[in-house]
């Protein structure tokens, strides 16, 4: 037996044996684990192993018996005490020297179980039976480890218990307590005070014991002072320091009255230990244990106070004492340790707010400088590695929050150092990158302080306070002076920039903004060698110009500007590639030269110079625009269709135009003629490459991006164009679903933009009809093999267009267009749109959808219900000349009528108590009162012929109509709501 | 066979554990060239998959032992832990039990391989009903551990526990990985702004006060 199980184990342990061979070694264990057999079995190897058994068979047979230990009945797990004891005394004691540490933590583990089921019935002298084992050192050793065993399983915290566990465990302490605790305690105190009869291990085991059993035995036992001399004694051993650290930590932390606390800090000197260790260390990971150590001293010390009104007492000398070894750690040379003690530092300053006698002028001026240094880069950090760097910033937002806080307490310190420090940094003498960066790290970092009031003032005097004033001199200083282009490193210059983009309005409004927009077209800035400060640059130049609005009267100076990014604003469309993952990324800086066009439209918009100065700088960047087009054009056919590098550069030109439109309308200054006639050209230019580009659907997208900034300009000038883009797109042969939807939302923003334009009445009354044919036509087709029906990402780029397509109408009916509908050219079209409509209504898989179509038929009743045909919209300029629709009137009360029943009642899925649904059901309580509006008492007796064919009691019928009529849009939704709940649940 | 050369890598024995579908086998996946299983597929007692990183010393290797986290498919549990150089101790952000466990999977772990370096790995942060808030993560604070959050489906910080790890081992923090290890394609976008969010959060927790042990587990 022996041997075979021998076998399956070192199978299923090794990682690389055979999948079926491992198996059947698999099932063989799961056998000896789960019968009284296997258990006897290994019971049995285990009393007659030896030294020369294998490692790996001692470790399995201790884990069948601790596995089973829970599971047998109490005769058998009598019998099993008695065989792990005896296996104890007769053969580990023996031969513990072939027993590997982790076989003795797991014989300690299966001792800790085995008490756990014993000790409160079965065998109450457990611990004394052990204790009687462990006179030999080897015996102390695996005695010591056996508690912190049972401390794991009934004393440890932080493991989670069910809630019979956790009984059990009280009971265990329970009796401990009452049985064994002096025992114990005693026990543990001969280990420590003779340490020269055992080993390390077992003395750091000890250490640690005393540490975890602290916290639940009566902590008189321990704080006795020759026991406490013996146990803090071992601060000093180099093997236990880092465990006595933390089983001191354990002490001071145990929960006692206030006064006891102190108490026990005062009779241990802990600030003064602290302060001693925390001299003296060279080792990394004891310094740690220190400063933790520390921290938690802090931490007890400030309860103690917070919970003592007396605050002269004690321990304030204490929380004095203990202050420069926190001082120190904060700033050691390792991040790792500094940060240990922040959750002090935190707890401090909170104290200091809301009890003011523990401000320290001196104390928050020191730590407040320490702060500043802390908040700097490493000298002998290169500041180019991000990770790093985005691990240093961790820690100084943390330490900014305690420069914020100081501030509140103590404003004047704060308005006397950092402005110090910030002068010193940007301005002294050839300053590291280091120093220039802490400068404007601190500099934001006021900027910030001021605006949020840290010092709290009204808000209305911000601008009037000194900090205002120093602030505003300390950054046109910056701004002004030579430093900026000085900076060499792009950690440093990157920030510079996110600084005057964040903070020049608030600061510096009102100052001559060339200097800074000379930095921006540097090398330090747009054409930084750098590509990831050159890129953010452009950006950051976009947002400044946005933000700032710099109204530059200078024209050679804007000229300058322009003749210098030139160079930028070449494009050059690069395909996209696929990145080592396999995603397709694009390539290129192009979505960053958008922002430079963005920043230039701006730029000369904003100018105050006449309209041909403005012109010539438009045409400086229109005509080199406009001839990249042109070439692309010039491709024959099948260099375009072949090469996807021209319709993307078109893209690409196409997109940059309409940025620079864009940028150019957002100056909000009005368009003189010459300039209207400038986008009217490039409006031709784009309409030109679509057509020779219409089957590109990139060229599409960017054309009717270019058109939709267009339009602000052009205003109605642009319909002639407009047709032209608009059939262009929908007659393309590969136009797909989401385009379209794309496209119609365009549509909807004509609509809204033009209402009551003539011109453009007439564009959207020509094509509106080719337009709902092609929607149709798209929403119809199901794929070359009929299958999109099947498609989850068809169906739901079909359901945008179904609700691209009812926005449009809403955009028309909502502004007063409703007789587009009906003119002669599209009124054939109307008959399909409302059938549409109904359809869509009573298609549940979306409920969006389905709850879109409901708001548009009552758009359409309220427009076209019961007025015999004709429009009925007196802001519609055409409504009146228009000749009625014979019979849609009808057609849309009845096909509603039964649309507001059918759906809530017929539609098993229809379920209130689902938020769609019921927003859908509030929707038709709406249709109904909007029928009732338009038709009055005829809407009544269609209703009740309605509801009594289909069965309904009279009297709920007369509440029913009663309510349509009585009852304001409001509380009929409430009435209709109740209504269909409880007749669906009836 | 290992050839000689292989023999000569600096190979570490890293134990994988944490709770059953808290994505470990996944996580170890990724770096490996067979495809990434989307299926949930519990793990047999044990699997061995050697992981390669390429460092400005030199390559090491992992030899990470994916445990099975489902008590039924045990097998030898806490018997796969012997000779653990470093550990990894995986839960599911989206799954409380799983970050209630963690502190039972290590005590395991810390009774059979004393004293190594061991790493917490918050799981699946990709999912936006996240149960385990950044700041609810203390555990690690308590025991020494590092933590990180990771996304197994979309790599994120995939890398970060092995570097941990590796500057660990080999005893210098100026380790550095010189060139990403071949990954899988991401199953999933992860949302920046939620990333640095969340990032933030973990920089925030890490300096504020632990909370009572009683109030947390």
């Amino acid at each position: 037996m022996e041997t075979q199980i021998q076998q399956a184990v070192e199978i299923a342990l090794s990682g690389t044996a055979d999948p079926a061979l491992k198996s059947q070694a698999y099932e063989f264990i799961d056998k000896i684990k789960t019968s009284e057999n296997g258990l006897q079995s290994c019971v049995t190897i285990l009393l007659s192993s030896s030294s020369v058994t294998s490692e790996a068979l001692r470790f399995f047979v201790l884990q069948v018996v601790e596995e089973n230990i829970p599971k047998v009945s109490n005769e058998r797990l009598y019998s099993i005490n008695n065989s792990l004891l005896q296996f104890l005394r007769e053969n580990y004691i023996v031969n513990h020297q072939s027993y590997p540490i982790y076989l003795r933590n797991k014989l300690a583990s299966v001792m800790a179980t085995l008490f756990c089921h014993v000790y409160l019935t079965i065998n109450p002298q457990f611990l004394v039976q052990l204790l009687e084992y462990s006179s030999s050192p080897p015996g102390t050793d695996i005695y010591v480890r056996i508690h912190l065993a049972i401390h794991a399983e009934i004393g440890d915290k932080l493991i989670a218990r069910s809630p019979q566990q956790q009984e059990r465990n009280n009971a265990l302490k329970d009796s401990i307590r009452a049985n064994d605790m002096q025992r114990l305690v005693q026990l543990w105190r001969l280990i420590l005070e003779n340490a020269e009869a055992h080993t390390s291990d077992t003395l750091t085991n000890t250490v640690r014991v005393v540490g975890c059993y602290v916290s639940w035995m009566e902590i008189s036992l321990f704080v006795v002072p020759d026991f406490i001399g013996v146990i803090f004694s071992y601060l000093r051993k180099p093997d236990q320091r880092t465990a006595a650290c933390e089983t001191v930590a354990e002490i001071i932390s145990k929960k006692m009255k206030p006064e006891n606390k102190l108490q026990l800090l005062a009779l241990l000197n802990i600030t003064d230990v602290v302060g001693s260790l925390a001299q003296d260390s060279d080792d990394l990971e004891f310094t740690e244990s220190v400063a933790r150590l520390a921290n938690q001293v802090g931490l007890e010390l400030l309860i103690v106070f917070e919970a003592q009104s007396d605050s002269t007492s004690e321990v304030m000398n204490q929380l004095m004492g203990l202050w420069p070894s926190v001082l120190g750690f904060l700033t050691h040379e390792f991040d790792d340790v500094a940060q240990l003690v922040f959750p002090y530092i935190q707890q401090y300053l909170l104290a200091c707010k809301k009890q003011k006698t523990l401000i320290n002028n001196d104390l928050l001026k020191e730590l407040f400088a320490k702060c500043i240094i802390k908040m700097k880069f490493d000298g002998d950090d290169d500041g180019l590695d991000d990770d790093s760097a985005a691990q240093f910033e961790e820690i100084r937002a943390k330490l900014k929050t305690f420069q914020d806080t100081i501030a509140i307490l103590v404003p004047n310190l704060y308005l006397d150092l950092v402005p110090a420090v910030i002068s010193e940094s940007l301005f002294s003498n050839k300053p590291d990158w280091q120093t220039s960066e802490l400068g404007l790290y601190q500099l934001s970092n006021f900027a910030d302080g001021v605006r949020n009031n840290l010092v709290g003032v009204p808000k209305k005097e911000l601008t009037t306070l000194k900090a205002f004033a120093v602030l505003r001199e300390l950054f046109i200083q910056l701004i002004d002076s030579s430093v900026v282009l000085s900076l060499g490193h792009p950690r440093v210059q990157l920030l510079f920039f996110e600084l005057v983009v964040r903070h020049y309005t608030f600061v510096a409004s009102g100052t001559n903004p060339d200097p800074i927009l000379k930095v921006f077209g540097s090398l330090v800035g747009m054409f930084n060698e750098s590509e990831k400060v050159r890129l953010r640059s452009w950006y950051l130049f976009f947002r400044f110009i946005k933000l700032v609005k710099p109204q530059m009267s200078n024209p050679s100076f804007v000229e300058e500007i322009l003749l210098k990014l030139q160079p930028l604003l070449v494009i050059k469309a690069e395909l996209p590639v696929r990145d080592e993952d396999d995603d397709v990324v694009d390539n290129g800086s192009f979505s960053s030269q958008l922002y430079l066009f963005e920043a230039l439209g701006l730029l000369i918009g904003l100018m105050s110079v006449d309209d041909s100065t403005k012109l010539r700088m438009a045409d400086a960047i229109f005509s080199s625009l406009f001839s990249s087009l042109e070439s692309c054009v010039a491709a024959s056919e099948s260099e375009r269709n072949s090469q996807p590098i021209i319709p993307l550069q078109a893209h690409h030109a196409l997109m940059a135009i309409g940025t620079f439109v864009r940028g150019y309308d957002d100056s909000n200054v009005k368009s003189g003629q010459v300039m209207v006639d400038k986008v009217d050209n490039a409006a031709q230019v784009v309409v030109i490459t679509l057509s020779n580009f219409a089957k590109h659907e990139q060229v599409r997208e960017a054309s009717r991006f270019a058109f939709a900034r267009f339009v602000p300009i052009l205003r109605d000038r642009c319909t002639v164009h407009l047709s032209k883009l608009i059939l262009l797109i929908i007659n393309a042969s590969n136009l797909t679903v989401t385009e379209l939807s794309d496209f119609l939302s365009f549509l909807g923003q004509l609509v809204h933009t033009f209402k009551g334009n003539a011109n453009v009445y007439q564009l959207l009354n020509d094509l509106l009809t080719p337009v709902v044919e092609k929607i149709f036509s798209l929403l119809k087709y199901n794929g070359e093999n009929n299958d999109f029906d099947t498609m989850p990402d068809v169906i739901r780029d079909k359901n945008g267009l179904k609700k691209a397509y009812m926005n449009l109408l809403s955009a028309i009916i909502m502004n007063n267009s409703s007789s587009l509908l009906v003119t002669e050219s599209n009124k054939a079209k109307l008959p399909e749109i409302l059938s549409s409509l109904f359809e869509y209504s009573y298609d549940l898989a979306d409920t969006t959808v389905a709850k879109l179509a409901v708001t548009q038929l009552i758009n359409f009743v309220t427009v076209l219900g019961g007025s015999g045909g004709k429009i009925n919209d007196p802001n519609d300029t055409y409504g009146e000349s228009l000749p009625a629709i014979e019979g849609v009137d009808e057609y849309l009360i009845e096909k509603s009528m039964h649309l507001c029943f059918e759906l809530p009642f017929q539609k098993t899925e229809f379920d209130l108590k689902d938020a769609q649904f019921r927003l859908i059901a509030q929707e038709i309580s709406q249709l109904i009162k909007i029928c009732y509006d338009r038709k009055g008492d005829t809407y009544l007796q269609y209703l009740s012929t309605y509801l009594t064919t289909m069965g309904m009691a009279p009297e709920l019928m007369n509440d029913f109509g009663s309510s349509v009529v009585k009852l304001d849009n409001r509380a009929f939704k409430k009435y209709f709501i109740t209504f269909v709940s409880q007749l669906k649940s009836a | 066979m290992a050839t000689t050369q292989e023999q000569n890598i600096p190979t570490f024995k890293l134990v994988l554990c944490g709770d059953g579908g808290t994505g470990k086998t996944t996580f170890v996946k990724r770096h490996l060239t067979g495809e990434f299983e989307k299926k949930y597929i519990a793990t047999l007692g044990v699997e061995v998959h050697p992981l390669n990183f390429h460092t400005n010393f030199g390559t090491i290797i992992f030899n990470c032992w994916d445990t099975a986290g489902q008590e039924k498919f045990g097998g030898l549990r806490d018997g796969y832990y012997i000779q653990g150089q470093c550990g990894i101790i995986m839960f599911d952000v989206t799954s409380r039990i799983t970050y209630k466990n963690v502190p039972n999977w290590h005590r395991d772990l810390e009774r059979v391989c004393e004293n190594i370096p061991i790493v917490l790995c918050g799981n699946k942060v990709d999912v936006k009903e996240r149960k385990v808030k950044t700041s609810g993560v203390t555990f690690h604070r308590k025991k020494n551990l590092q933590y990180f959050e990771i996304s197994a489906k979309s790599n994120y910080n995939f890398e970060k526990p092995f570097l941990w790890l590796a500057r660990k081992l080999v005893g210098n923090p100026s380790l550095e990985f010189v060139a990403a290890p071949a990954l899988k394609p991401a199953e999933v976008e992860i949302d920046p702004a939620q990333m640095q969010q969340y990032e933030k959060e973990l920089a925030e927790a890490a300096a504020a006060p632990l909370p009572d042990e009683e109030d947390d587990f």
